[in-house]
């Protein structure tokens, strides 16, 4: 059955080693009959947010940008990507920004597949600890299942995991998504 | 005399974050430190493109307001960071400005002032506290600011579910207070 697939791509860089690999999962996941789609963080206009907790009654947040439209696509759909740059041991600005934004809904981001990406120059261990603050999310959401944590490790030059075996296991992983 | 950078992350005006704050702040200063607060909330600080544009010079690309907070970062003696936990993990407002530290490690040639002491205060309501100190460390370990770290110190105030929690806890306000006086040391 075709699914929807929806990519959160945190990089700034477009042709960056972890939107390559978000690439490889999705012409995978298009291969296997799923509807595929890829938005560029760094595109949108998100602001931080403000804790200010208008959201509560209404489920919607004060700030008008395109963090709504971004909330109503992860509702709807089946499986999320959420990709990010290795920074500081941590993730990228950009991603954790689109993350605390979905305070408005984020119990309506029910029964969802998972799959983590992150790349760095460093290796896996280092990677390991920018899975585990991914993970710090998809925790607090209702039903999450984290099938798959994809490491680009010991890729620090932009593009450079172009033909590397993680990009045919990232591939492998979209197929059988 | 110490000069003690105060950075505060929370949106949030007079709350958790704020409250801690200005009781370390205080006691910094009555144990004579030279304070310097800042709070994200009222600057502009972009997010690092991964650009590469500091290699050279350490200098970003971007002119907003990152700079001027990073030259008090450099002379400071101690650096005090309010942060509040979302999702398990330092709200995206802190994270952007840690991200933006950049040009620690692109830039061969970049002076970071003395070796500083480094406190995190950090407010959630339900975050595993031992979980939350790991996560600090994760990124303070990063060899390119670990080298300038002196001393750290992560304080996790759990149970914030209103945003005077801290103010109204002689408890937390004393726990703060002593990372005041620490970092004035």
């Amino acid at each position: 059955m075709s699914k929807k697939v929806l990519v959160l791509a945190g990089s700034p860089r477009k042709g960056g080693n972890s939107d390559l690999l978000c690439d490889a999962f999705m012409k995978g996941a298009q291969e296997a009959g799923h509807e595929t789609e890829k938005i560029y963080i760094e595109d949108l206009k998100i602001g931080g947010c403000r804790a200010c907790y208008a959201c509560r009654g209404t489920g919607v947040c004060f700030q008008k940008d395109d963090m709504a439209r971004v909330l109503e696509k992860m509702i709807a759909a089946d499986m999320i990507v959420l990709a990010t740059p290795v920074y500081f041991y941590s993730l990228s600005g950009q991603l954790k920004t689109l993350i605390d934004r979905t305070l408005p809904g984020y119990t309506k981001i029910r029964d969802k597949d998972f799959y983590f990406i992150a790349t760095a120059a460093a290796g896996k261990a280092m990677i390991e600890r920018t899975m585990d603050a991914i993970e710090g999310f998809t925790d607090c959401l209702p039903g999450a299942k984290v099938k798959a944590k994809i490491y680009g490790a010991g890729f620090y030059k932009p593009g450079e995991i172009a033909g590397s075996s993680v990009e045919k296991e990232t591939y492998e992983l979209g197929r059988k998504a | 005399m110490k000069k003690i950078l105060f950075l505060t992350t929370s949106p949030t005006v007079d709350g958790n974050g704020d409250a801690l704050t200005s009781a370390a702040m205080k006691e910094a200063q009555s144990a004579g430190g030279q304070v310097d607060l800042v709070n994200i909330r009222e600057k502009n600080i972009g997010f690092c493109k991964a650009c590469y544009g500091c290699r050279e010079t350490g200098v970003c690309i971007q002119q907003d307001d990152f700079q001027a907070i990073l030259s008090l970062a450099h002379e400071a003696d101690a650096i005090v960071c309010t942060a509040p936990i979302y999702y398990n993990c330092m709200a995206a407002q802190m994270l952007t400005v840690i991200n933006r530290l950049c040009c620690t490690f692109a830039c061969k040639t970049h002076k970071l002032g003395p070796k500083k002491k480094a406190a995190f205060m950090l407010t959630c309501t339900g975050s595993e506290v031992d979980e939350m100190i790991r996560h600090v460390k994760n990124i303070t370990t990063l060899p390119s600011i670990a080298r300038t770290i002196a001393g750290e110190k992560t304080e996790v105030f759990t149970s914030c579910v209103s945003s005077d929690t801290c103010a109204q806890s002689e408890r937390y306000l004393a726990r703060a207070r002593e990372i005041g006086r620490w970092a004035a040391e």
